[in-house]
């Protein structure tokens, strides 16, 4: 009757093992996909230092840049230098970001960038950029909550606003 | 009165060493109504022998066994009908074992939405990421840099509009 009683517990608990586990950002995916042997890298900044970044001082922090922080959790910046390999790598995100179509909507098609979003309600709570250019691929993933201006003006060319 | 020979007799009596004719003796001397007192707490015993060895069955007493088991064997067996298992039987131990599995996923999972964050918002687990710099001001220089790919990219854009307007205009 103990050992029943456990097992139930046990039972219960699985769901919200879980659910807990499930949620990834593509960045990371990608990493445990095709990071082995090659030529990747993931610079990543986790919610607990974007707080930290949030409390710097005026002076080491642009008041631009903090106004868009403020609507981020996390960042990881995947990049890969090695040519030979970049465009191979550019083909994988892409298919993989295709292959989750029910995860990650298109949000911008320009020629040369892939922007994807995932949207959850009202919120997009991660933007993914897959770029690869100059022979360098590079996937910019932040997290956070964000809203369809935010990632418009995030993508907008400020160079020729000024 | 000496009663030596009496007392010797009960020795081989305990010893299991008396013949049918010395038992014979001791119940006779036993069945007396006076008894020397140290042989007192015999004379229950050998007077129970004696009234038990003339304990015989009744004439009838065969018979009466006979009649008896006569009338058992004469009685209309029990049927005894052995069930077949149906189908539905054999199957409820697994329609049990889904039932209650069911029951308990679908609880499990009630419980875990109810606990998980609302249908919007951020939810990923911030277990999963692990800071690749010590500083915030680091970390700062890595988000500007992220920043500034989704810039260069619509510069990009833009530079290759005009130029594809250009062509058409000619």
């Amino acid at each position: 009757m103990k050992h029943r009683l456990l097992y139930t517990l046990l039972t219960l608990c699985l769901p919200l093992l879980c659910s807990a586990q499930s949620q990834q950002d593509f960045a990371s995916i990608f990493m445990a996909r095709h990071a082995e042997n090659s030529a990747l890298s993931c610079a990543t900044v986790s919610p607990t230092m974007m707080e930290k970044v949030m409390q710097l001082d005026a002076d080491k922090a642009d008041k631009d840049t903090r106004k868009i922080i403020r609507s981020l959790k996390s960042c990881r910046i995947v990049t890969c230098k090695n040519q030979a390999e970049a465009d191979d790598l550019y083909n994988k995100a892409l298919t993989l970001v295709r292959n989750n179509a029910g995860r990650y909507k298109p949000f911008d098609k320009y020629d040369g960038k892939q922007l994807y979003v995932r949207r959850r309600g009202k919120s997009i709570v991660e933007l993914i950029l897959l770029t690869n250019a100059g022979g360098t691929l590079t996937i910019v993933d932040l997290t956070g909550t964000m809203d369809e201006n935010f990632v418009k003006q995030l993508s907008s060319d400020n160079e020729t606003k000024r | 009165m000496d009663y030596k020979y009496i007392e010797q007799l009960i020795e081989r009596y305990w010893d299991a060493e008396t013949s049918r004719q010395e038992e014979q003796i001791l119940r006779a001397f036993f069945s007396q109504d006076e008894v020397p007192e140290h042989l007192a707490r015999y004379q229950e015993l050998f007077r129970y022998e004696a009234s038990a060895a003339e304990e015989k069955v009744s004439t009838n007493f065969d018979a009466r066994i006979l009649e008896k088991l006569t009338a058992a064997t004469a009685a209309e067996p029990k049927r005894v009908v052995a069930l077949r298992p149906t189908k539905t039987s054999r199957l409820r131990p697994f329609f049990q074992a889904a039932a209650s599995v069911s029951i308990v996923v679908l609880i499990g999972l009630g419980a875990s939405r109810s606990f998980s964050h609302s249908a919007e918002g951020w939810d990923y687990n911030p277990a999963s990421y692990a800071d690749t710099y010590e500083t915030p001001q680091q970390a700062y220089t890595v988000i500007e840099d992220g920043l500034e790919m989704f810039q260069k990219t619509a510069v990009a854009d833009t530079a290759h509009a005009a130029a594809k307007t250009d062509t058409t205009n000619r």
